[in-house]
C-alpha cells in the first residue's frame, strides 16, 4: 500500500481518486432506489430541486437524482466491459506480436494499424444503426470494445519488445520453459501497470462515444445512461423550457468523470514512468 | 615545468557540492564533491582518476560552473584567473559565465556520441556555437574558421557537411573535441572522452588531445577511470574517492611512489610486462555518497585502517615537493593529528 | 533510391491497404448484421402511417434493393461497390430524395474542410508553441498554471464542450447565432456581410475545436519538450553557452516537432470525428450534420457515402502528413 500512499501525494490522484470514489457510491446508490428507471410518471413533471427530489423532476415525470444514479451506474458497466474486454485483446495481440516477431507481428501490426488510421467513429455509428433493436448495456460495451484495443496493442508491444531482449527473458527461454508460462510470469508484472493506466483512458473514451452515440439516437432510449438521459432532456427542449436542473445533471457528472478519469491516468503514468518520476524528484 | 614558474588557471577551495533529493517526501542527500581543495596549472595535463561514483562528473561541473538543480554549491569557491585576476566564477551573473564558458573554459562531456544537434549540420552547430561568442561574424567567415581550424587538427573538414548519424562514434568523439578547442580556450575539461571506444580510436583522440594541448599551450583537465591512459598522456593526476582528493602528484609519483593504499590498490592492478601474478583488486564496494562513513571514507575497506581514520576525516598534507596526500597512515598517524 | 524503398514504398502499400480493408468493411457490415436495410426501410415507411399493400411492397423491395446496391451474388455487389467508389457514386440519397449521395456531401465538405483545416492550424501552432515554452520553462508559475488548466480542458468529450459553449454564448449570454452556417435565405457571395455571416456562425464551433485541440497540443508538446530538454545536445548546447533562445527554438523546439508530427498524423481520425459532432452541436452544414441526418433517416447510402469519403479522406491526409516528415528529420532522409 505504500504505492497507493505515494500516489496520493500527487493532487491529481488525490482528486481524481475521491471523485471517483464519490461517484462509484453515487452509482451503488441506484440499488437503493425507490423508482424503478424505466417507467415514467412517477413524480409531479418538471419540478425544481427541492428536498423531496435532490435534484427535481424530469418532464417525464422521473425523479432526477434516483435517475442519475442509474445512469452514471449504467455508463461505468459500459465503460468497464468496454475497457477490460479491450484490454483483453490489446494484450493478446501486442504480446503476440511482440513475442514471435516477423511475419505474425507485421500482420498483426498491420491490422492495427488500419484500426488506429481509420475513423472509427464513422463505422461505430454504421455498425450501431445497424444493431439497434439488440443494443443493451453489454453489447454496447463489447462494440466499443472491439474497436478501442488498438492503441494499447501498440503500447504493450513496444513494452514486449523491450523486455524480450533482456537477460531474464534470454534465460527463461533456454531453459526451455513454455512459451505460455513465460508469458505470464515474465512479461506480465511489467505489461499489468501499463494496462491499468491505458484501461482508464479506454474507460473515458468508452463513455465518450456512448453518448455521442446517445445523442444520434443509436442507444436504447429507455436505459439511463449519461449520454440517454442528456439526450432526452435535448429533445424535450430543456434548455428553452428553464429546465437547467434536468440538463445540467447528466452534463456536470460527466465532466467530472472525464477529468476525474483523465487526471487519474495521468497520475498513475506519470508515477510509473521511470523519467517523469526523475523529474518530480525535486528541487527544495 | 618548474613549480616556482608554474602559475595557477583554475582554482577550487574547499569546494562541497550536495545533490539535494526529495523523492515522495523523504529527502536524501548525496555528497558527491565533499571538500575538495585543488589548484589547476596552466600549460598543463592534469588527470583526475576515480572508480564510477566517486563524484568526478560532479567535480567537473562544480567547476565548469554548470551546477543546476538538484545539484546543489554547499560551499567553497571556484576561482578563474582570467589575465591574472582571480573570478569567483559563481559571483558571476548568468551571461558573464556565459561568455566565460567556451572562450576560457570549455568541456567535453560523458558520451560525446550524442550531444550534437541531430537535426543540423555540423557547420551549423560550429556556427552556433562561433555566432554565440564572437559578435559580427558573417557566415561565410565562420565556416571558414571552422574550416581551417578542422585542418590544422588533421580532421577532414568536409566533416563539417555531414550529419551527425552519418559520422561513426570515434569521429564524433573527435569533432566534438575540435569544436571545444575552437575558440582557443584557456582551460578544456574532458570527461571520460576515450571511454566507449576501441583501442585503437582511443589512440587518436589522446593524440588529438595531446596535439591541441601542445599548440594552445593551454591547459586540459581530463577525467578518467582508465589509468593506463593517465599514465599516456597526463602530467600531474589526482586521485579521487567518495567525494574527497585523496591524493594528487606528478604522474612519475603517483605511479613509483604511490603514498594513499587506494592508489597503492589502483596502480597495482595494472598489468605490467612479465609480472604474471594475479592481480588484487580493492576489497568491498565504495560506499555511497548518500550515506558516508564517519572519518575517512576508505577506512571500511582499508587494511591499514586506525582508530584515527574512524573518527576524523584525514587533511591534506604535503608529503613531498608537488605530491599531497590525505591519509592519516602516509602521514604519520597520530602525530599528525596533533598538529 | 533507398530512401524510396525504405521509406516511401511501406507507406504507400499501407495506404493502398488501408483503404480497401476500410472501404470493405464499410461494405461488409451492413451485409452481415442481423437487420436487412431494406426491411428497415419499409418498416420505417410504414411507422409514419402509410399503408401499403403487398404488390407495392414487393415493387418497393425490388427498387429498394437496387438503390442499396443488393442485387446480385456477393461478389458482384462487390465489384459494383468498389465501381461506386471510383467513380464518386454513391447512389441515391434516402433524406433527401432523389439527390444523388455525391451531391449532398459536395456541399456539405467545403464547410467541414474549412472548419477542419483552421482548426488545426490554429490549434497546432498555438499549442506546439505555448506548450514548447511551457516545457522549456516548467518550472515556472505560469507554466503549471497553464498545465493545470490543460488537464481539465483536455479529457472533455467533443460533445459536451460544444455544447456547453453552445448554452454559454448563444442562450446565457446571447452573442451568437444559434444554428446554421449562415443566416437563413442568404445568398452565398464574395460580400464582406456574407463572410461576416459565415465567421460569426463559425465562431463558436471553431472555438469548441481550437479550444480542444489546442489542450491535447500543448499537453502532448510540453511532455515531449521536458523530455528533449534533457537531452545530451540540449544540455551539451547549454554547456557551450549558446545563446538562449537560439537553444529553444533550434535545438530544442526543432527536435520536439518531430514526434509531434508522428502525432498529429495518428490524432487525424479523431480530430475529424470531433469536428462532425461539433457540427452536429451547433447544426453546422457540414457533413456532421449531413451524418445526423442520414442516421436518423436511416439512410444508408449517405451513411456509407460520408465513411468512405471520410476514410479516403483521413489516409490521405495521413499519408501526406507521412511523407512530409523526412523533410524535417535527416536521420530518415538519409539512411
Amino acid at each position: 500500500m505504500k504505492v497507493l500512499r505515494d500516489l496520493l501525494k500527487d493532487y491529481r490522484f488525490a482528486v481524481s481518486f475521491t471523485v471517483l470514489l464519490l461517484l462509484l457510491i453515487f452509482a451503488l446508490l441506484s440499488a437503493f432506489s425507490p423508482y424503478d428507471p424505466t417507467f415514467w410518471w412517477h413524480a409531479v413533471r418538471d419540478l425544481r430541486p427541492s428536498w423531496t427530489h435532490f435534484l427535481g423532476t424530469n418532464s417525464k415525470g422521473q425523479d432526477i437524482f434516483w435517475e442519475a444514479t442509474f445512469a452514471v451506474r449504467n455508463s461505468l458497466i459500459i465503460s468497464v466491459i468496454a475497457g477490460t474486454v479491450s484490454r483483453v485483446i490489446a494484450v493478446l495481440v501486442g504480446m503476440i506480436a511482440g513475442h514471435r516477431g516477423g511475419r505474425t507481428d507485421r500482420v498483426l501490426m498491420f491490422v492495427t494499424d488500419s484500426f488506429l488510421v481509420m475513423p472509427l467513429f464513422l463505422i461505430i455509428v454504421l455498425l450501431a444503426m445497424l444493431v439497434r433493436e439488440r443494443m443493451n448495456l453489454v453489447n454496447l460495451g463489447l462494440l466499443l470494445a472491439f474497436f478501442g484495443w488498438a492503441w494499447d496493442a501498440r503500447v504493450i508491444r513496444s513494452q514486449i519488445l523491450s523486455l524480450r531482449e533482456r537477460e531474464f527473458t534470454r534465460t527463461a527461454a533456454l531453459s526451455g520453459t513454455k512459451t505460455l508460462r513465460l508469458v505470464m510470469k515474465e512479461y506480465m508484472p511489467f505489461a499489468t501497470p501499463l494496462v491499468f493506466s491505458t484501461l482508464i483512458n479506454n474507460m473515458a473514451w468508452a463513455i465518450g462515444m456512448e453518448i455521442t452515440l446517445a445523442i444520434l439516437g443509436l442507444s436504447n432510449m429507455d436505459v439511463p445512461t449519461l449520454g440517454t438521459t442528456l439526450q432526452w432532456a435535448i429533445s424535450y427542449q430543456a434548455l428553452l423550457l428553464g429546465l437547467w436542473w434536468w440538463l445540467l445533471t447528466p452534463i456536470v457528472l460527466a465532466v467530472l468523470l472525464f477529468v476525474a478519469l483523465y487526471w487519474l491516468s495521468v497520475s498513475i503514468s506519470e508515477y510509473l514512468d521511470p523519467r517523469t518520476r526523475t523529474q518530480r524528484v525535486g528541487v527544495r | 615545468m618548474s613549480d616556482a614558474v608554474a602559475r595557477i588557471a583554475l582554482r577550487a577551495d574547499r569546494l562541497k557540492a550536495f545533490y539535494v533529493l526529495d523523492a515522495f517526501g523523504t529527502e536524501k542527500v548525496v555528497k558527491a564533491v565533499n571538500g575538495v581543495d585543488i589548484e589547476i596549472r596552466e600549460n598543463e595535463l592534469y588527470g583526475i582518476a576515480g572508480e564510477s561514483g566517486c563524484g568526478k562528473t560532479t567535480l567537473l561541473k562544480a567547476l565548469y560552473s554548470a551546477i543546476e538543480p538538484p545539484l546543489r554549491l554547499i560551499g567553497g569557491k571556484v576561482l578563474y584567473v582570467c589575465d591574472g585576476e582571480e573570478i569567483d566564477i559563481y559571483s558571476l551573473s548568468k551571461e558573464e559565465k556565459r561568455r566565460l564558458r567556451w572562450e576560457y573554459v570549455s568541456y567535453v562531456p560523458q558520451g560525446s556520441m550524442s550531444v550534437l544537434n541531430p537535426v543540423k549540420r555540423l557547420k551549423d552547430s560550429y556556427s552556433d556555437f562561433l555566432e554565440s561568442h564572437v559578435a559580427g561574424k558573417r557566415r561565410r567567415d565562420t565556416l571558414q574558421i571552422a574550416r581551417k581550424h578542422l585542418d590544422e587538427l588533421g580532421l577532414p573538414p568536409k566533416v563539417l557537411d555531414a550529419y551527425p548519424h552519418q559520422l561513426s562514434g570515434g569521429m564524433r568523439q573527435r569533432v566534438t573535441i575540435a569544436l571545444a578547442a575552437l575558440l582557443e580556450p584557456r582551460i578544456m575539461i574532458a570527461d571520460e572522452p576515450t571511454t566507449a571506444l576501441d583501442v585503437v580510436v582511443q589512440r587518436g583522440v589522446i593524440q588529438l588531445l595531446k596535439s591541441i594541448q601542445e599548440n594552445l599551450k593551454n591547459t586540459i583537465v581530463l577525467v578518467t577511470h582508465d589509468m593506463g591512459v593517465h599514465a599516456n598522456m597526463a602530467d600531474r593526476i589526482g586521485i579521487m574517492y567518495a567525494g574527497v582528493m585523496i591524493e594528487e602528484g606528478t604522474v612519475e609519483r603517483i605511479f613509483k611512489e604511490p603514498l594513499h593504499p587506494y592508489t597503492r590498490y589502483l596502480i597495482n592492478s595494472l598489468p605490467k610486462f612479465g609480472d604474471k601474478t594475479t592481480r588484487g583488486s580493492v576489497p568491498g564496494n565504495p560506499p555511497s555518497l548518500a550515506e558516508l562513513p564517519n572519518g575517512c571514507p576508505f577506512h571500511p575497506r582499508c587494511p591499514h585502517a586506525m582508530d584515527v581514520c574512524q573518527a576524523e576525516m584525514p587533511k591534506v598534507a604535503t608529503a613531498r615537493a608537488d605530491h599531497r596526500v590525505a591519509c592519516w597512515l602516509a602521514t604519520g598517524g597520530e602525530d599528525a593529528r596533533a598538529s | 533510391m533507398r530512401f524510396l524503398k525504405r521509406y516511401l514504398l511501406p507507406r504507400l502499400v499501407q495506404y493502398v491497404l488501408v483503404i480497401f480493408l476500410g472501404i470493405t468493411a464499410v461494405f461488409f457490415i451492413p451485409r452481415f448484421t442481423p437487420s436487412d436495410p431494406v426491411q428497415r426501410t419499409i418498416a420505417q415507411l410504414q411507422s409514419f402511417g402509410s399503408y401499403l399493400d403487398p404488390a407495392s411492397i414487393d415493387a418497393m423491395v425490388e427498387d429498394l434493393r437496387e438503390m442499396y446496391g443488393l442485387e446480385g451474388s456477393m461478389l458482384a455487389q462487390y465489384g459494383a461497390f468498389w465501381r461506386r467508389v471510383f467513380t464518386g457514386d454513391f447512389g441515391v440519397s434516402f433524406f433527401q430524395f432523389p439527390t444523388p449521395v455525391m451531391e449532398l456531401i459536395r456541399t456539405s465538405l467545403p464547410w467541414t474542410a474549412g472548419l477542419l483545416l483552421w482548426t488545426t492550424v490554429l490549434s497546432w501552432v498555438i499549442g506546439n508553441v505555448t506548450g514548447g515554452l511551457a516545457g522549456y520553462y516548467s518550472r515556472r508559475r505560469w507554466s503549471k498554471a497553464l498545465d493545470t488548466v490543460a488537464m481539465v480542458v483536455r479529457p472533455m468529450p467533443y460533445y459536451i464542450f460544444a455544447l456547453t459553449l453552445l448554452i454559454l454564448f448563444t442562450y446565457v449570454v446571447r452573442l451568437f447565432p444559434i444554428a446554421g452556417g449562415a443566416d437563413i435565405g442568404r445568398r452565398a457571395a464574395l460580400s464582406w456581410t456574407f463572410v461576416w455571416d459565415v465567421l460569426r456562425h463559425a465562431f463558436l464551433p471553431a472555438l469548441s475545436m481550437v479550444i480542444l485541440g489546442t489542450a491535447t497540443t500543448f499537453q502532448t508538446m510540453k511532455l515531449i519538450v521536458q523530455n528533449v530538454n534533457a537531452e545530451d545536445f540540449v544540455q551539451y548546447a547549454k554547456l557551450g553557452g549558446i545563446k538562449e533562445r537560439r537553444i529553444v527554438s533550434r535545438y530544442v523546439i526543432r527536435n520536439a516537432m518531430l514526434p509531434q508530427i508522428t502525432n498529429l498524423a495518428l490524432a487525424l481520425g479523431q480530430i475529424l470525428s470531433g469536428a462532425l459532432i461539433t457540427e452536429i452541436v451547433f447544426s453546422y452544414p457540414g457533413l456532421g450534420t449531413l451524418l445526423y441526418n442520414a442516421v436518423v433517416t436511416g439512410d444508408y447510402n449517405l451513411i456509407m457515402g460520408i465513411t468512405a469519403i471520410s476514410i479516403l479522406a483521413i489516409t490521405t491526409a495521413i499519408l501526406v502528413v507521412d511523407l512530409a516528415y523526412p523533410l524535417f528529420d535527416p536521420r530518415v532522409r538519409l539512411m
